[in-house]
């Protein structure tokens, strides 16, 4: 029975056996006997006698169904109005800047004399950029020479213990702070030195 | 699929452009328009069935109509990713389906078919039996089926699809749905000989 033709279904709905033309005599009996067919037919005209004719009202219910589907549609329109704004502002956006790259470009290539206007930063502190110093290869280097002319010799009295004559050279005064550094220096006095005066 | 193609401007291009259209160009249309005109139609086309459909589920047939109500709004926000490969039918039996077993689940009632959500047995056939006393037995029998076949029965004589449908919706292979169609006609078919008998 699986492979019965839909024609056999549709033809059984409506019609009894000796209703059918050649043809579809031919077809039924080629799947099934022909008190298979009526037994068949009958099971149909008993069902379809008992499909519900009843009619309900269901206008509430598309007004409902309605409703949904103007407010889906309202909703629809909202965000495609949003949709225009943003394509709108972007749109904008890159003709301002297309525009601008054009001017500018058409003020270098075309007009390229014209002045344009430019801010410039000024401030007030000076910096001054000395350039760097000429350095040579050639070196100045003064030499100083220093000369020692040799001291005349003096001749020294050496016996001055058994001398009673002073030196002319040597001075009271001066013996006598070089005997008091002296002692300072080496700790003894004046006495142990010994020497006394000159 | 060009739902823009047409759109009607009078009352009687309406109702043409209502029988023509299919169904997947109005939900294009839903989805790139917000289409009150699609959605009424679709609306027109689907509603009534569907809660009959859900109700088989939901036991309730405000509480179905309130489950459908909440798919077609669903349906408002997802129509954009609706597959137009797909039919829009069998996707929207599906969505009901589901969600009149989530609202199954939460009443914890159990598929059922009732009386009162069909209309009483017509004696317009040849079968010469007490409707009432058929329609209770038909009932006892329906409800005695599993729930595949309940379901099958249901969008095969209630809801009028093709076998193609029943088996994307019900998430079965075709050949299935013929083979359950056959034996269900085959069994109705023998309750009505014995209640004829009886």
């Amino acid at each position: 029975m699986h492979n019965l033709p839909d024609k056999i279904f549709t033809l059984a709905e409506q019609y009894n056996f000796s209703e059918l033309s050649a043809a579809e005599k031919g077809l039924v009996l080629q799947h099934m006997s022909e008190e298979e067919y009526g037994v068949m037919h009958d099971g149909f005209t008993l069902a379809m006698s008992n499909v519900p004719t009843a009619q309900h009202d269901y206008a509430d219910n598309k007004a409902i169904i309605l409703d949904a589907l103007i407010a889906k549609s309202n909703t629809v329109k909202l965000s495609a109005v949003k949709n225009i704004r943003i394509w709108q502002a972007a749109a904008a956006v890159l003709a301002v800047c297309t525009t601008s790259l054009c001017f500018n470009n058409f003020n270098k290539k075309i007009l390229p004399n014209t002045a344009s206007t430019k801010t410039i930063l000024v401030h007030d502190t000076i910096v001054k950029n000395t350039p760097p110093s000429i350095i040579t290869d050639t070196v100045y280097l003064t030499k100083v020479e220093t000369k020692y002319l040799p001291t005349p010799s003096t001749s020294v009295n050496t016996n001055y213990a058994e001398s009673t004559e002073k030196p002319s050279f040597v001075s009271d005064t001066f013996n006598k702070n070089y005997i008091d550094s002296l002692t300072q220096r080496i700790g003894f006095s004046e006495a142990e030195v010994g020497m006394g005066t000159f | 699929l060009k739902p823009n193609a047409h759109i009607p401007s009078t009352v009687v291009q309406e109702r043409i452009f209502a029988s023509t259209i299919a169904d997947e160009a109005l939900v294009l249309m839903l989805a790139k328009e917000q289409s009150q005109l699609a959605m009424n139609i679709l609306f027109d086309r689907y509603f009534a069935k569907l809660v009959f459909f859900a109700n088989r589920y939901v036991q309730d047939h405000e509480l179905s109509k309130d489950v459908v109500q909440e798919c077609f709004i669903k349906l408002i926000e997802v129509s954009k990713s609706f597959n137009t490969t797909h039919k829009f039918s069998t996707w929207m039996y599906t969505i009901v389906r589901n969600a009149a077993i989530s609202t199954n689940r939460k009443e914890q009632k159990h598929m059922q078919f009732t009386a009162d959500a069909a209309t009483s047995l017509t004696t317009q056939s040849h079968i010469n039996i007490d409707a009432k006393q058929a329609e209770q037995k038909l009932y006892n029998y329906l409800n005695a089926l599993s729930e595949k076949e309940q379901l099958v029965y249901e969008l095969k004589i209630n809801q009028q699809l093709s076998i193609k449908e029943i088996a994307a919706i019900a998430d079965i292979p075709e050949g299935s749905v013929k083979s359950c169609l056959f034996y269900l006609m085959q069994k109705l078919a023998t309750q009505l000989k014995y209640l004829r008998d009886a």
